[in-house]
């Protein structure tokens, strides 16, 4: 008789047992597909928005981009860096323009290029501004401009930043 | 749809034992009757039952009147817990032989004339009662509760006679070729004694003097267990002229019970004992105080519906909750699938191509906060009056943008130098955006050169630096 009345409350105990486990997986299932919404609402959502946004997002890859100077190397990048500035100081009417690389930097990412030129204050400032618009990559770290009024002449001497990639990286030099 | 099990009856007596059907109309059929002894020993084979005996539920089991016992005992508890354990203390010490006495007792807690409380016990006092017991519980037909004769008249009695529960009743039940006395006190059966009628060949009144004879003894020893008389006398008898022959002969009254036979009661065919054969089916399925049950199944059918209760309710909830995990299953492959399609579509995860895009902006951002070179320059010489030339500028951007600066003011005294001064320091304040009087005179550092211009003239030679933003 006792027996009959323990298998019977064995058996009580075994359901809600189980119930209480199914409780337990289904709060976890709830919790699990919860999440998952929310996952997918996202992803939703981070979709609609890139599609929505494409001209945005591809003129910020691009105005990013211009930021670095995509080279081969850091010599041929120097070399047309070092083109291009003194073909804008002629643009300019600066004079004695010399371009130098520090070559004891480490970086192969970013490297310092000094510029030392003379030539008018506006015309300075000219070539600056030109500098800044049209090579976003290099980024003016020190600037000085001394103005000799005697002689009516200015001097620039200013070291940049040169932020480029390699395509394929090799030993700068 | 759920059948509910036919009700059966079984009427133990010294020799037989019958199993009786009871029909919905309240018609008892008689299933079989059985030497008692062969059933018990086994010689009378399971077989021998009729199926529908063994498939029914084995409602009561009516056994002779001294199977059971009782006692009354002055208790003053009224705690469950502690009125069992005197009772079954009192068992044990007082039947030893009989080891389950413990489990076969039924009490009820009465008060006497005295309003003291008295604690009633009944208990199956012979040892055939317990193999009679596990007979039938071999059978699977436990009896769910036991019961006597007298036990059985106690109900009946209880109902027909007023204040039966505090007045000490006697009653004759006058048969054929029986006569059962049946004694109550405080409402509970007390004793009772069986008188086989002898054959007088018509002289009644033989009869009546032995009856005579008999209840007074009754009356003595009833007197002598209870220290109280018997108030009422009852009587059921085949003939009402019995009534008036007893009442004469005990020089006291007794009362004629009404008739009882509203309903069919046992068949002859039954051969039950004499005393059972005026019960109908309400008599013997009457709910009351009247029988005891094995305790283990009395606990087991008390807790039975909370038991199919949480066993209705648990398989209720897990086939709900084995519905719900399914549904969610299928919900979360849903979910999955859906993923799958829309990351497929996108050529990279989108979350990378959204950090991507922050860090570009970031980046942008940057470059943007850094100070031009050639802005800077141009707010400077806005910011310049008249009679103010530069000598030199100086920016440093490496860390925080810092501007120097050194120029000639032009001024013929001091008083102008000071204006002069004043509107280059207001207007860089204001081109630059800096703090109200971020950069005050007193940030300047001022020569006065005498060397150059033309000897009267000086020339304020300043200096000075700020941060930009």
């Amino acid at each position: 008789m006792k027996t009959r009345l323990g298998k019977k409350w064995l058996t009580i105990g075994v359901i809600w047992g189980v119930v209480l486990a199914m409780t337990g997986w289904n709060f976890l299932l709830v919790n699990q597909v919860q999440s998952r919404r929310l996952e997918l609402g996202t992803l939703q959502r981070d979709l609609h928005y890139l599609q929505s946004r494409q001209t945005g997002i591809q003129e910020v890859h691009r105005q990013r981009s211009r930021l670095t100077h995509a080279v081969k190397s850091f010599g041929l990048g120097f070399l047309v860096v070092e083109n291009d500035l003194k073909r804008l100081s002629w643009d300019f009417g600066l004079q004695q323009m010399q371009v130098e690389a520090d070559d004891n930097a480490q970086d192969t990412r970013s490297a310092s290029i000094s510029i030392f030129a003379a030539g008018p204050v506006p015309a300075i400032v000219g070539w600056i501004a030109a500098v800044e618009d049209a090579y976003p990559y290099l980024v003016i770290e020190h600037m000085d401009i001394s103005y000799d009024k005697r002689k009516r002449a200015g001097q620039l001497q200013v070291v940049f930043n040169y932020r480029y990639i390699l395509a394929n990286p090799e030993r700068r030099g | 749809m759920i059948r509910r099990q036919p009700s059966l009856i079984t009427i133990a007596s010294e020799e037989t034992i019958s199993f009786l059907m009871v029909s919905t109309d309240g018609r008892f059929q008689t299933l079989a009757n059985l030497p008692l002894e062969g059933f018990i020993d086994g010689s009378v084979k399971a077989a021998d039952l009729p199926k529908s005996a063994l498939q029914s539920v084995n409602r009561l089991l009516v056994v002779p009147d001294y199977w059971m016992g009782s006692r009354f005992d002055e208790f003053q508890a009224r705690k469950t817990s502690v009125i069992t354990a005197f009772i079954e203390r009192k068992l044990k010490l007082e039947q030893p032989t009989l080891t389950q006495a413990g489990d076969f007792y039924h009490y009820a807690v009465v008060q006497d004339q005295d309003h003291r409380q008295q604690l009633y016990t009944f208990y199956l006092q012979e040892e055939i009662a317990y193999r009679l017991y596990r007979r039938l519980e071999t059978l699977g037909i436990s009896p769910l509760r036991m019961t006597t004769p007298a036990q059985v008249w106690q109900a009946k009695l209880g109902e027909m006679v007023e204040d039966f529960s505090h007045k000490g009743i006697g009653f004759i039940h006058l048969g054929e070729t029986d006569c059962f006395l049946y004694f109550f006190f405080m409402g509970q059966f007390l004793f009772s004694r069986n008188i086989q009628i002898p054959d007088t060949e018509g002289d009644a009144s033989q009869i009546y003097n032995l009856l005579n004879y008999e209840i007074n003894q009754s009356f003595y020893l009833y007197s002598q267990k209870t220290k109280s008389a018997v108030d009422s006398l009852f009587m059921l008898a085949p003939d009402a002229s019995a009534v008036d022959q007893l009442t004469e002969l005990l020089g006291r009254e007794v009362q004629e019970l009404p008739s009882l036979q509203t309903a069919p009661g046992i068949p002859d065919e039954a051969m039950a004992c004499p005393s059972c054969r005026v019960f109908t089916a309400p008599d013997l399925t009457r709910n009351g105080e009247h029988y005891l049950s094995y305790r283990p199944l009395k606990n087991e059918l008390a807790w039975r519906p909370v038991q199919w209760a949480g066993i209705a309710v648990g398989l209720f909830l897990a086939v709900l909750l084995t519905v719900e995990s399914g549904a969610l299953y299928l919900w979360s492959g849903s979910v999955d699938r859906q993923m799958i399609e829309l990351t497929s579509i996108a050529s990279e995860p989108p979350e990378m191509a959204l950090q991507d895009i922050s860090q570009a902006l970031d980046e942008i951002t940057r470059e943007l906060e850094r100070p031009s070179g050639s802005g800077t320059l141009m707010r400077t010489l806005l910011a310049m009056p008249d009679g103010v030339s530069v000598r030199k500028i100086s920016l440093d951007v490496s860390g925080t943008p810092v501007l120097n600066m050194e120029a000639v003011v032009d001024a013929d005294n001091p008083d102008a130098f000071k204006a002069m001064l004043a509107v280059f320091l207001n207007q860089l304040n204001q081109r630059f955006n800096l703090k109200p009087n971020a950069l005050q005179e007193k940030d300047v550092s001022i020569q006065l050169d005498r060397s150059e211009g033309d000897g009267r003239k000086p020339v304020y030679q300043i200096n000075f630096g700020f941060e930009i933003s």
